[in-house]
């Protein structure tokens, strides 16, 4: 109890400025938490389903089974599911639905990305604004009455320097998670447009071995 | 068709709710931690208490001295007799009172503080002057008899404090002082330390006409504590 009081306490040093820190800190944290549990839950590939797509012996009853067997969330889900519903029309077509669904994959999974890319730049500022609040009051308690209040003058470099430190703190955090998720997002893609390829130079496959009955590649 | 239209493909992100409560507590203990280490540094053993000095100096009485009989012309040259104002930086030994002249301003010695509480000087004798005694009709101001120096508490000597404080007092006829404050400082801890160490000083009443009556005078407190 006295730690959260001496916390308090100091915290309190560094104004009205921690308050919309705190609020940014807690959304860089909300959005980083909600990547990290949809990176691990939902966009995880089992190497099982790699090996399978990537190797010769593929086979589609096989592949069916296997996402049977995702959570119908799960982004290859998604994605091997538009592949097989449209597999029997020709490649171009299912290609171009591949490509719809990655895209709307990519939009999801770069969602709210922006706002941690506007926190990394935005937090340093405001703990700036921190320290011109804190060094604005010393320095009126100096200029005011002369050094009358030595104890305000110092509580206000603390402000100054609380409110700053804090800033550099999550916008330092915010950028390793921005960065971070950025390249999750980027391997993701990479991956899924690979396994997407693979999977249409099945279906031509396929549709070439029934003799190209009117359907062209 | 084939079991691939049993796939549902319109799938959509799960919104999970957790996060934000999550990162609301992992914020709030980011803060105590944050909190703790600014809040460490307090935790530092205390330094002894260095030079702690507090100040009293005497201010000119602000309301003239009400009028009286003219005085004779041969006491002219006593009546300008300004008090010394002194600062001295170390605690010295209470000071003996100054002589008493007549007809003389209000005389305030300067009275440092201690750190620790001392014995109250000796209460000096009134001297009045024996012309004044004489013929009863002259004018005194009032005299400090009693001046106990404000002791700096505990709780104030962990600070810097430099600060000047006037004080009005208002000395009765039976010499006993109601003190208010003209020019305050910020602290109030200071102001009611100062407050309570002018209530306890005593004088001798100002004399007009021979009869005690009562008084004004203003005096500066000066507390320097390092």
């Amino acid at each position: 109890m006295q730690d959260l009081h001496e916390s308090w306490i100091a915290l309190k040093l560094g104004g009205v400025m921690i308050l919309p820190l705190s609020v940014l800190a807690v959304l860089a944290l909300a959005i980083m938490l909600e990547k990290a549990m949809l990176y691990w839950r939902y966009a995880r590939l089992s190497g099982e389903l790699l090996t399978l797509v990537e190797t010769y012996g593929f086979e589609w009853k096989e592949l069916e089974h296997k996402l049977a067997a995702l959570n119908r969330y799960h982004y290859f889900y998604r994605f091997f599911s538009v592949i097989l519903s449209n597999r029997e029309r020709p490649a171009w077509w299912t290609e171009s639905r591949a490509a719809d669904e990655a895209q709307t994959i990519e939009t999801s999974l770069s969602r709210r990305l922006w706002v941690l890319e506007t926190i990394v730049t935005a937090a340093p500022l405001l703990g700036l604004m921190g320290t011109i609040g804190g060094m604005m009051h010393a320095f009126q308690l100096i200029g005011g009455a002369g050094l009358v209040n030595p104890t305000g003058v110092t509580g206000g470099v603390a402000q100054a320097l609380i409110a700053t430190a804090v800033g550099l703190l999550i916008a330092l955090i915010s950028l390793f998670g921005f960065n971070y998720f950025s390249r999750l997002q980027a391997q993701t893609m990479d991956e899924m447009e690979r396994l997407g390829t693979r999977l249409i130079d099945h279906i031509r496959l396929d549709q070439q071995e029934q003799g190209g009955a009117g359907v062209r590649p | 068709m084939n079991s691939a239209a049993a796939f549902d493909p319109a799938g959509r992100t799960a919104r999970p709710w957790w996060p934000l409560p999550t990162a609301l507590l992992l914020w709030a203990l980011l803060l105590w931690g944050f909190g703790l280490f600014f809040a460490a540094p307090d935790k530092a053993p205390a330094v002894p208490p260095s030079a702690i000095d507090a100040r009293i100096i005497e201010l000119p009485p602000p309301p003239a001295p009400p009028k009286l009989q003219p005085q004779p012309a041969a006491k002219a040259p006593k009546m300008a007799r300004p008090a010394p104002v002194k600062a001295a930086p170390k605690p010295a030994p209470a000071p003996t009172p100054p002589k008493v002249a007549l007809p003389a301003p209000p005389v305030t010695p300067p009275v440092h503080a201690d750190p620790a509480p001392a014995p109250p000087p000796p209460l000096p004798e009134p001297q009045p002057d024996a012309d004044n005694v004489q013929n009863g009709t002259q004018q005194m101001g009032a005299r400090a008899l009693y001046q106990p120096k404000p002791v700096i508490p505990e709780e104030l000597r962990g600070e810097t404090i430099h600060v000047v404080v006037t004080a009005r007092l208002h000395i009765g006829t039976d010499g006993n002082v109601t003190a208010e404050l003209v020019n305050p400082a910020p602290d109030p801890r200071v102001n009611q330390l100062v407050l309570n160490t002018l209530k306890a000083w005593r004088f001798f009443p100002a004399i007009q006409a021979g009869k005690p009556v009562a008084s004004v005078q203003d005096v500066k407190v000066a507390i320097d504590v390092d």
